[in-house]
């Protein structure tokens, strides 16, 4: 894209002026207040216009509307004519105040292309760049106070280069934007941690309050609903319980009324019998009833007199006399003398056995002191033969030694034979017979190849030489040793006084063993025989102990001894068999004079029985035969006499009951009560159905019943008010579970959208690292390579290479040197090239590749000496050929290298009149 | 026979959407409601109150709601009140029906099988109650009435073909079809559960007397039934309801800042009794910043929430920049991690932040 002109009609301080471009550098020259700043706005205005939208301007369109509104004209307009890279020219019209008037027009075909570029409300075209009015100021227009900034700030140089990767220049730097979230986050979200105030922790606080808040107030509501029920089922037992209570209750108080009624009936009855008062008591012949009643219960009782047989008392007594004493001792062998007796008789046989199995007394043969196997060493030491040596060997032997004495001769003979040829070949090649010469070395050579070869067979026979004398060596030295070892052996048997047999030696051995194993025999034997010795001496001694603990006294044989023993105890026990009939005949004797004493106390009794009879009889004036008559009479007057106790005792009795039932009251108090009992039970039974209640006060447990019911009701009831009481004080204190639900729903919300911030948050700034370190990436290196190529012009060769950091944008330049240096360390002229070149790069990266953004400059080298603005003019120049520059200057310097170096048809030089702007 | 019907009145619910204030509100509200139902039994001179279920809420029920229930139940005494216990005021051991010791004109269905109850001669009332919270089969399995005359039922289930013009979550509970009534003999069901009213030939959902949440449509309320000799009725619905509750989209396209938002709330609320909801919609500029919690008044009824607000970013433009900011506008929209809703708020959040602003959360 290009400018080609541009009209203000009317913009600022100019109406119907206009200003034409050429395609490459554009110089705009005027001094201040010719109006620089008013054609570059145009141009700006005249591109991209002004958004339209409802409601109040922004900031900067106000203030941009302040500045370059018409100084003395109506309207705002203000068009250009540009362009574009497709070879269309395009007219754009822009109706700054009203918004209406504004298009765009291709010139070549008339039509209106407006709807390309349409961008907030108005034609802007700088959309077919790529940007839009906000990116397109930042991008293609550069102002004397950034290139101040580059200078005078380290960072601004990093920070523009970011700002226009990130944003195209118009907002801030991704940096800035993430730190804005970090910051937005800790202030807004914050941590959810202890202690902290920050709304995350804050929400999620309160929603686990929430949580805890519904959980309790659920909790307790079933506790509540749990405790409705039981007080439900409670009272539900009172009321069942005290249903059956009152039917009982019912049933008791038909029982009473029935009672009472006949209690009524019963005192008007026994009223009838007592007319005249209490019945009258006997007492005044009670003494002589108990006598008759005893005197007949003594008849009655009266003892039976026998008479008794077999042997009298006196009879038993002579007998008793006559009974011998019982004997004194064993009348049976005891048992300790019985098994002493036994295990002695045992001891006694096994010794004698023992005695007769004695061996014989061993046999010992004379060896000097040697022992068994000393001597059946030297037996089998004279035993060995003596080694004998191998014939074979010795041939062997002998045949080597001549094979090697002939292998050595031979070889001998070859080599002089070979030495020979030699010396033979030599002469004939000195006397010039080089045939002869050659077979005569040949066949030397051939001699002395063989003798080499033979040497293999001198040292093979060699070999076998000495292995076969070291066979030899070894024979010869086995036989010395055997002589050297028999001798000492046959020395030994000697000095021992023995024959150097072996036989004899081995004979001997074996008869000396002999007599070690008889002797050991004798030995066990003796040993055993002491033991059973003793064994006898012990069970000798037990016998004798046990029959002394029996009262016999030892001497003599002990087998006698005990024979006494056992003929005394045979006696003593057939003493003892008759003196053992004592005890039956003093029992016999006992029972007599126990029988004899009972008769005469039979008829002691029956004597005073008949007595007591004739007594009483005598009394009651009865007069009879015998005494069972007599008896018979008392009887019946006893009887007579009880019937008429009966007949008071009942009127006694009848008497006391009706003092009962009156209890102090009169008839007539009876019958009230009555009456008030028939009407409770009445009452009480209303609710029931009459024939259950009667059957029930048929039962006889009614006052069981009615207590156990009445203790069921009770407790029923009183568990019953107790769960009342705690419903009623649980019910006060019921916590809403529709505003618990309803603060938590408040509560997740609140949290819901603050973890669904801090999520977009994270996500946002996530996606945005990403974006910033892809885009600076790709960025580092095109800016890099837009650079070097000018490098080496711009820093007049000190400088050919460049890189972008892709981190952080960072320009480093290196020279000759190879030293790499940041880019802000460079001096001033070549840091506002470098600068531009940036700008040119960054442009050139944000326009749409088919596309070439032009550069609007105000006053761009204001503020650099001459040679520095020759620099960028310099500069400046180069571009153009790439891209259109246009450059607002007021210094007469840019004026006149303009004039110098301008190439008339692609370059213009815009003279600014200053009297054409109105005062 | 004139009977007035009334079903689904919701006692001592949670209204999560309101805040503590405006909660207590609303739940006093509905005992307003039944107080009106309840004179308008006098008014209208009907025969019986019917309630067709979820009168009141097991899980949320307050310590005085029996002794309210009682009180306005028996001074309409001796008006016959019929109650079918639902699905959530249903008759389990810990019902607050059982704990109430109503006055002998109310009578509880306390079954779940329907049974019956003689209004006059030749005319039966119907009952059944829901005896859990969930799982209850059909009344009408099986049933056949045993008896001539009219037959009338009251009870809480779901019409099968209606649920699905039912609200979001609805979940079926003692499930019929309409042709169950005729079959098994029922002349007309008055019914609850169903919250959009509905007047049919053999049946009747009144809908929630007193509204519950916004969005509710439907002329909602109680039903004065006029029951013809031939079992034929004829509904006349009346409002009841003490509050109003409104739903407004307010388009705010165009707004160049909050003040611009808050004018068109403004006049849209104006004039509007009752509870509002406004819901934001259409597009805003990138630099207006909006947060519908501030433009709202919950304790006064008042909610605004943001439906499909789009900012007014060109993204499309911006995408095609080779800065960062085009880079990051073109990976969030092209992420495939996130939704719709998530792009536009990231995009918008990174855009602020690019742009310097502090606004950075985005509605």
């Amino acid at each position: 894209m290009r400018f080609r002109s541009v009209t203000a009609r009317p913009f600022g301080p100019f109406t119907n002026a206009s200003l034409e471009f050429g395609p490459g550098l554009n110089i705009v020259f005027g001094p201040n207040g010719s109006g620089k700043s008013s054609w570059h706005a145009a141009l700006y205005a005249a591109l991209c216009g002004m958004r339209r939208a409802r409601g109040q301007p922004r900031s900067e369109d106000r203030e941009f509307t302040e500045q370059f509104k018409p100084w003395h004209a109506e309207g705002w307009e203000v068009s250009a004519q540009i362009e574009l890279h497709d070879e269309r020219v395009i007219e754009l019209h822009q109706d700054l105040a009203g918004m209406v008037d504004c298009g765009a027009r291709d010139l070549t075909l008339g039509n209106d292309v407006s709807s390309e570029i349409i961008f907030d409300g108005a034609p802007d075209g700088s959309r077919w760049l790529g940007l839009d009015r906000k990116a397109f100021l930042a991008t293609a227009c550069v102002r004397q106070a950034e290139i101040l900034d580059v200078l005078g700030d380290a960072d601004a140089l990093q920070e523009h280069l970011q700002r226009a990767a990130d944003t195209g220049g118009r907002d801030e730097t991704a940096a800035a934007a993430l730190e804005r979230i970090d910051e937005f986050r800790r202030e807004e979200i914050g941590q959810d941690r202890a202690h902290s105030t920050r709304p995350l922790h804050v929400a999620m606080e309160r929603m686990r309050a929430a949580r805890e808040a519904l959980d309790h107030a659920l909790k307790q509501r079933e506790n509540y609903l749990r405790l409705v029920t039981d007080l439900e089922e409670a009272e539900q037992r009172s009321a069942e319980a005290r249903h059956r209570l009152r039917r009982i209750e019912a049933a008791c108080a038909l029982k009473e009324a029935e009672e009472s009624g006949q209690r009524l009936r019963r005192v008007r009855e026994l009223l009838k019998r007592f007319p005249k008062g209490a019945p009258a008591a006997r007492s005044e012949d009670d003494a002589l009833a108990q006598e008759v009643a005893s005197a007949v219960k003594g008849w009655e009782d009266r003892p039976t007199v026998t008479s008794l047989g077999g042997q009298t008392v006196a009879q038993l007594r002579v007998q008793l006399g006559a009974l011998p004493l019982p004997p004194e001792g064993d009348t049976e062998p005891h048992p300790t003398v019985k098994s002493a007796e036994a295990a002695f008789a045992d001891a006694r046989r096994t010794l004698e056995l023992h005695r007769q199995m004695r061996p014989p007394e061993p046999a010992v043969p004379q060896t000097g002191g040697a022992s068994a196997e000393d001597l059946r060493e030297m037996a089998r030491e004279l035993a060995i033969t003596e080694p004998g040596m191998d014939t074979g060997l010795t041939e062997q032997i002998q045949q080597a030694e001549r094979r090697f004495g002939a292998l050595k001769l031979r070889s001998l003979l070859t080599l002089l034979t070979s030495m020979a040829l030699g010396c033979l070949a030599a002469l004939a090649f000195w006397m010039r017979h080089p045939a002869a010469g050659t077979l005569l070395g040949l066949a030397a050579v051939a001699l002395l190849v063989w003798v080499t070869m033979a040497r293999a067979d001198v040292r093979r026979e060699s070999a076998l030489l000495a292995e076969a004398e070291m066979k030899r060596g070894r024979a010869v030295e086995r036989a010395a040793d055997w002589k050297a070892r028999t001798g000492a052996v046959r020395s030994k048997a000697l000095a021992l006084g023995l024959e150097p047999d072996p036989t004899e030696l081995r004979l001997l051995a074996e008869s000396l063993e002999t007599s070690a194993v008889v002797k050991r025999y004798l030995d066990r034997w003796t040993a055993e025989e002491a033991a059973q010795r003793q064994g006898y001496d012990r069970t000798r001694s037990e016998l004798a102990e046990a029959l002394v603990r029996r009262g016999v006294s030892i001497a003599g044989d002990p087998e006698a001894v005990v024979a006494g023993y056992l003929q005394d105890c045979s006696d003593r026990d057939r003493v003892a068999s008759i003196a053992g009939r004592r005890p039956s005949l003093e029992k016999q004797l006992a029972a007599r004079e126990a029988a004899e004493a009972a008769v005469l106390a039979a008829e002691s009794a029956r004597d005073r029985a008949v007595q007591n009879l004739r007594g009483a009889a005598s009394r009651c004036n009865l007069v009879a035969a015998n005494e069972e008559a007599l008896a018979e009479g008392l009887r019946a007057w006893l009887r007579k006499r009880a019937q008429e106790i009966k007949a008071e005792e009942a009127a006694q009795r009848e008497w006391a009951e009706l003092q009962a039932l009156l209890g102090g009251r009169t008839v007539a108090d009876v019958e009230a009560d009555a009456d008030t009992r028939r009407a409770v039970a009445t009452e009480l039974g209303a609710g029931f159905p009459t024939p259950e209640v009667v059957s029930l006060a048929s039962n006889d447990d009614l006052p069981e019943q009615l207590a156990g019911l009445r203790t069921a009701y009770q407790q029923a009831r009183s568990n019953a008010d107790t769960l009342t009481g705690q419903f009623k004080e649980r019910n006060a204190r019921l916590l809403s579970v529709a505003e618990a639900e309803e603060e938590l729903e408040a509560s997740e919300l609140e949290g819901n959208r603050i973890q669904r911030l801090e999520r977009t948050l994270s996500t946002a700034r996530s996606f945005l690292e990403r974006a910033q370190e892809r885009v600076h990436r790709s960025i580092a290196p095109v800016l890099a390579a837009t650079i070097k190529p000018w490098l080496p012009h711009v820093t007049a060769g000190h400088y050919d290479d460049a890189i972008v950091n892709p981190e952080t944008l960072a320009v480093q330049v290196r020279g000759r040197s190879g030293r790499w240096r940041d880019a802000v360390r460079l001096s001033h002229g070549t840091k506002e090239q470098v600068y531009l070149l940036l700008r040119m790069a960054m442009a050139r990266h944000l326009t749409q590749p088919e596309e070439v953004c032009p550069l609007l400059l105000d006053d761009a080298t204001v503020q650099s000496d001459a040679d520095r603005t020759k620099g960028i003019l310099s500069l400046l120049k180069s571009i153009s050929q790439e891209r259109q520059i246009i450059l607002f200057s007021q210094e007469e310097d840019v004026l006149a290298w303009a004039a110098a170096n301008m190439d008339p048809s692609r370059d213009r030089i815009l003279t600014l009149d200053l009297t054409a702007i109105p005062e | 026979m004139k009977l007035l019907l009334f079903s689904d009145l919701h006692l001592d619910m949670p209204f999560k959407w309101a805040g503590p204030v405006l909660a207590r509100k609303r739940r006093q509200s509905l005992r307003d409601a039944l107080r009106r139902i309840a004179s308008l039994a006098g008014e209208a001179g009907v025969d019986a109150l019917l309630c067709g279920g979820d009168l009141y809420e097991q899980e949320c029920y307050s310590s005085d709601t029996g002794e309210f229930l009682r009180t306005t139940f028996g001074e309409l005494s001796p008006l016959p009140v019929y109650i079918a216990p639902g699905n959530h005021d249903w008759f389990g051991p810990a019902s607050l029906y059982r704990r109430v010791a109503w006055t002998p004109n109310v009578r509880i269905f306390e079954r779940d099988r329907l049974t019956p109850f003689t209004l006059t001669d030749g005319l039966t009332l119907w009952g059944a109650a829901h005896r859990a919270p969930a799982n209850t089969d059909g009344f009408l399995d099986g049933f056949a009435v045993d008896r001539g005359g009219v037959h009338l039922a009251l009870f809480h289930g779901s019409e099968r073909r209606l649920l699905a013009f039912q609200e979001s979550g609805k979940a079926s509970h003692a499930p019929f079809d309409a042709a169950d009534l005729e079959r098994s003999g029922i002349h007309h069901a008055f019914l609850g559960h169903y919250h959009n009213p509905r007047d049919e030939v053999r049946y009747t959902y009144p809908g929630n007397p007193e509204p519950l949440s916004f969005g509710e449509t439907g002329e909602r309320g109680a039903v004065i039934a006029t029951v013809n000799g031939d079992g034929s009725v004829v509904p006349e619905r009346r409002r009841v309801a003490t509050t109003e509750i409104t739903d407004l989209d307010v388009d705010v396209t165009g707004c160049c800042g909050e003040q611009d938002v808050r004018d068109r709330v403004a006049a849209a609320r104006s004039g509007v009794p009752g509870l509002l909801r406004i819901t934001l919609q259409g597009e805003l500029g990138p630099d207006v910043d909006v947060r519908p919690q501030d433009l709202g008044d919950p304790a006064a009824g008042f909610a605004v929430r943001t439906g499909s607000i789009r900012v007014a970013y060109d993204l499309e433009m911006i995408r095609q920049e080779q800065t960062v900011r085009g880079q990051f506008v073109r990976d969030v929209l092209d992420s495939a991690e996130l939704s719709e809703e998530e792009r536009q708020r990231v995009v918008v959040t990174g855009l602020r932040a690019l742009e310097g602003r502090s606004d950075l959360e985005v509605m």
